[in-house]
């Protein structure tokens, strides 16, 4: 298992590099002109040749690179170009947010999606099944933006059960900060749930016609027994693979939800940066993404192991 | 959504990079009007002039002094730092921390701030301000003449160079008073410091490299109120500051400003009473105006929309090509079809209401005669189905309005290629690389009316591609940046318009209108003809 980790761990450095590679070049590709920007609204020719010397900006494009991987292999991936804040600091202060975020919309995708996806896949056919099976339909149709607006016209404005966004922290207030993150994760839920709901279904219908359930089954345990102790085990390598990849969806989608609920996350930070041309910035969320994701694959490859014996071995 | 932050986000740019002051209105719209527009319960009274009291507030109802003011705004301070502070985006929120030698009015004159009198020597090479008594920084650093000096010339070698450029030398024979030398026409120079140029920091906060850099992300001003917390952009906490000067500026004990890019969410919070003030977006005023419980006040601003031309391209140089384009625009129609019906059709650069207004310069003009402005550019030589190659920022209120002015050209025999670029690359492009006939976007307001006639109308400024210019231009530009009482320089800047006009040097097409929603506790707050709102004597009712 610690090979494993320190295997994996290790490969993501490479990929880090290309990606590194990849930004740096479309960001330089796209044109525009931050020092345009930086000089203001009266500039001047001379003040906004200036700002491009101070940023490096006439340097050659691999001297630039340099000094990027530079900071990233010492620590420090750098200060904005607008301003004095650190990278790191924007993204320590944005990644709470959309972590937040991401992280109860998770929960509610395990809770809910494993949930619905027992009593669905326990009793095919049945009313529960059916009505789930439409809700799914549904679910799936609708983008959690959408969702996300209609909860705030509806709970927040018309009923005022709901706030209709600002993040609050955690620290601050943690009861309030779930009051003020439930609208947006659920939203942003939905499309979760809904997979790990039709994915649990399936794979546990197929499981409950396997032959050590019916064994299980004549052995004389009870229904619930033989569903949670031995079905859903098998059951779940499937569903495991789609919450891992939910979790990639999940910190996508947040960046929508972030701007309708108003949150300060790692999105709108994105996207400022984007238009901005913020070199610093972008790569420091882009080698942040790639780190996330790469952590996320690594726990889905982990749980592999301990559902299945025979990863393990391998 | 996120369309909507990039294009908020991205006219903020195009703002910024084409030099204008102002919030460009698909999101924007920081925009306020003059001050007939009042909110009900109480008014901010601010007189014209140098001697009067900047603010005094008369609420109907008593204001709450320990009240909490919930603010949104689209966007944050670029910089706390005053040399490099790069936006007129910034000034709505930085204003609360920082304070300048003079203030505007909601009229946008220049009235006395930190300064109680400025003053121009007969010869007009030198402009004296007397501070006023006792001020002091948040950090208790006293404002005195050196303090002044010393950020004045910061200012003048970072952001705000172009601004500060007739500066020459500071001499503070005393403590309270501050000579600037000239080395070029000044008159311009008090409106100039009421907006970022004139934002004074504590000396000891740009003391040394590290204080510089703390002070980037955290101001050590001289405001109304002091920052207690600071998110870049996302939260502004402050609190009123003990030492403040002007007590009746004070109305609220806490102030939290909420960085919020996204039209609806500001909505949706303001609605849900989780905020008191908001700044609204043209398409969205109707709405709140039938919302009970709260109320807009909204308002004609400084900032504009024109086609901008290079007029160093082939025919753009002729005077006679500019008139017909001038005719071949229905500028009513322009008004209703991307602005909601906000705003006010105009063909001179400055608002009805302002100073630099020209009563003389009529809306008929220019009439809409695409017929005749045919026959005129056919007259001129310029060949039928006439193609320019037009630069639009590529977001959805300049897309609409470029489509309808080709719209209405074509008409006349004009034939717009439109190109829609990145909003970042508006400046680069039109501006800087000189690519491009003409340009349709905002051009913003600036806190001195010879400010925008310097950049747009002499060679020089990358503001004006190609530098086209006329001798007569040059010559009534230079009266208007000299010293004067209000009455001379309204005068210089008025005839300096009636020029342009007349010349038909771009097509000016509208002045755009700002609003903003509030809760009706919500006491003191006017529309601002500058389109920046202060919060002075801005408080809640109990």
């Amino acid at each position: 298992m610690g090979k494993l980790i320190v295997r994996r761990l290790l490969l993501t450095i490479p990929l880090l590099f290309v990606v590194s590679l990849i930004v740096f070049g479309l960001a330089k590709l796209v044109p525009g002109d931050p020092a345009v920007t930086i000089a203001g609204e009266n500039a001047t020719i001379e003040r906004i040749e200036q700002i491009r010397e101070r940023l490096g900006e006439n340097d050659p494009a691999i001297v630039q690179y340099g000094r990027l991987i530079k900071g990233v292999f010492t620590g420090d991936l750098g200060t904005s170009l607008y301003s004095e804040q650190k990278v790191t600091d924007a993204i320590t202060t944005a990644l709470p947010v959309t972590l937040s975020l991401a992280g109860l919309a998770l929960l509610f995708v395990v809770l809910f999606g494993v949930s619905f996806g027992l009593l669905a896949g326990s009793r095919p056919g049945s009313l529960a099944d059916r009505v789930l099976t439409v809700l799914a339909a549904l679910g799936v149709a609708a983008p959690g933006y959408w969702v996300g607006i209609i909860l705030i016209i509806v709970f927040g404005l018309n009923l005022g059960w709901f706030p209709t966004g600002l993040y609050v922290k955690i620290t601050e207030d943690p009861l309030n900060w779930l009051y003020h993150l439930a609208l947006p994760a659920f939203a942003l839920s939905l499309a979760g749930v809904v997979e790990v709901t039709r994915q649990l279904r399936g794979s546990l219908r197929d499981t409950m016609q396997q032959d050590y359930v019916r064994t299980a089954r004549a052995k004389g345990l009870s229904g619930r027994l033989v569903i949670l102790k031995h079905a859903l085990k098998n059951a779940a390598i499937p569903v495991v693979t789609v919450i891992g990849l939910q979790v990639n969806a999940l910190l996508g989608g947040a960046i929508a939800l972030e701007l309708v609920f108003g949150f300060s996350g790692v999105g709108a930070l994105a996207i400022r940066a984007v238009v901005n041309r913020d070199l610093p910035i972008i790569q420091g969320i882009v080698l942040m993404s790639v780190f996330v994701v790469t952590i996320s694959n690594l726990l889905v490859d982990l749980a592999y192991g301990w559902l299945n014996p025979k990863v393990r071995a391998q | 959504m996120r369309r909507s932050l990039v294009a908020l986000v991205g006219a903020s740019l195009v703002v910024a990079a084409c030099g204008d002051d102002s919030k460009s209105s698909e999101q924007t719209t920081a925009v306020t009007k003059v001050a007939q527009e009042v909110t009900t319960l109480a008014s901010t009274t601010t007189v014209a002039g140098s001697t009067a009291a900047p603010s005094t507030t008369a609420a109907a109802k008593p204001i709450d002094t320990n009240a909490t003011l919930r603010f949104s705004y689209q966007v944050g301070p670029t910089s706390w730092d005053p040399a490099r502070m790069s936006s007129s985006f910034d000034t709505p929120t930085a204003f609360f921390a920082y304070d300048r030698l003079v203030h505007l009015n909601t009229g946008a004159e220049a009235i006395p701030g930190i300064a109680e009198k400025w003053e121009f020597s007969a010869d007009g090479k030198a402009l004296t301000f007397t501070l006023r008594k006792g001020v002091k920084f948040h950090d208790g650093t006293p404002l005195d003449a050196e303090a002044v000096k010393a950020n004045l010339l910061r200012n003048a070698a970072g952001a705000s160079k172009g601004e500060l450029a007739p500066i020459d030398t500071i001499d503070t024979p005393d403590p309270l008073t501050v000579k600037l030398n000239l080395k070029s026409p000044g008159g311009s120079l008090p409106g100039v410091l009421t907006d970022r140029p004139g934002v004074l920091a504590s000396p000891k906060s740009f003391a040394d490299e590290a204080a510089t850099k703390a002070l980037d992300l955290m101001p050590v001003g001289a405001g109304m109120y002091k920052v207690t917390e600071f998110v870049k952009d996302q939260k502004i906490v402050l609190e009123r500051f003990a030492d403040y000067w002007d007590k009746a500026a004070q109305g609220a004990a806490k102030v939290e400003i909420l960085v919020l890019a996204d039209n609806n969410a500001r909505a949706n919070a303001l609605k849900s009473g989780q905020l008191d003030i908001i700044n609204l977006d043209a398409s969205q005023i109707d709405e709140f105006k039938k919302i009970s419980g709260l109320k807009v006040t909204e308002g004609l601003s400084l900032n504009l929309m024109h086609v901008q031309l290079n007029r160093s391209k082939p025919f753009l140089d002729k005077k006679e090509v500019r008139q017909a384009m001038n005719m071949a625009v229905d500028r009513a129609a322009l008004v209703k079809l991307a602005n909601y019906g906000y705003g006010a059709p105009n063909n001179q650069y400055f608002p009805k209401g302002y100073f630099g207004y020209n009563e003389a310069i009529s809306i008929d003009q220019y009439k809409y005669e695409p017929a005749k402005a045919k026959e005129m550019l056919k007259a001129a030589g310029v060949p039928d189905n006439w193609e320019l190659d037009t630069v639009v920022p590529n977001l959805n209120y300049y897309l609409t309005l470029a489509q309808a002015v080709k719209d209405q050209m074509a008409a006349a025999g004009i034939n717009l290629k439109l190109r829609p670029v990145d909003p970042v690359q508006t400046a680069p492009i039109f501006y800087v690389q000189q690519s491009g006939d003409v340009l349709i976007s905002v051009f913003g307001g600036r806190a001195d009316p010879a400010q925008l006639l310097n950049s747009l109308f002499t060679k020089g400024p990358i503001q004006n591609p190609g530098g086209h210019t006329t001798p007569k231009i040059v010559e009534l530009v230079a009266k208007a940046n000299e010293p004067g009482d209000q009455k001379t320089r309204a005068a210089a800047v008025q005839a300096a318009s009636k020029e342009i006009a007349d010349e038909a040097m771009n097509v000016v097409m509208l002045h755009s209108s700002g609003a903003f929603a509030a809760t009706e506790k919500l006491a003191g707050f006017t529309a601002w003809l500058g389109g920046k709102p202060e919060f002075r004597g801005v408080g809640l009712t109990k």
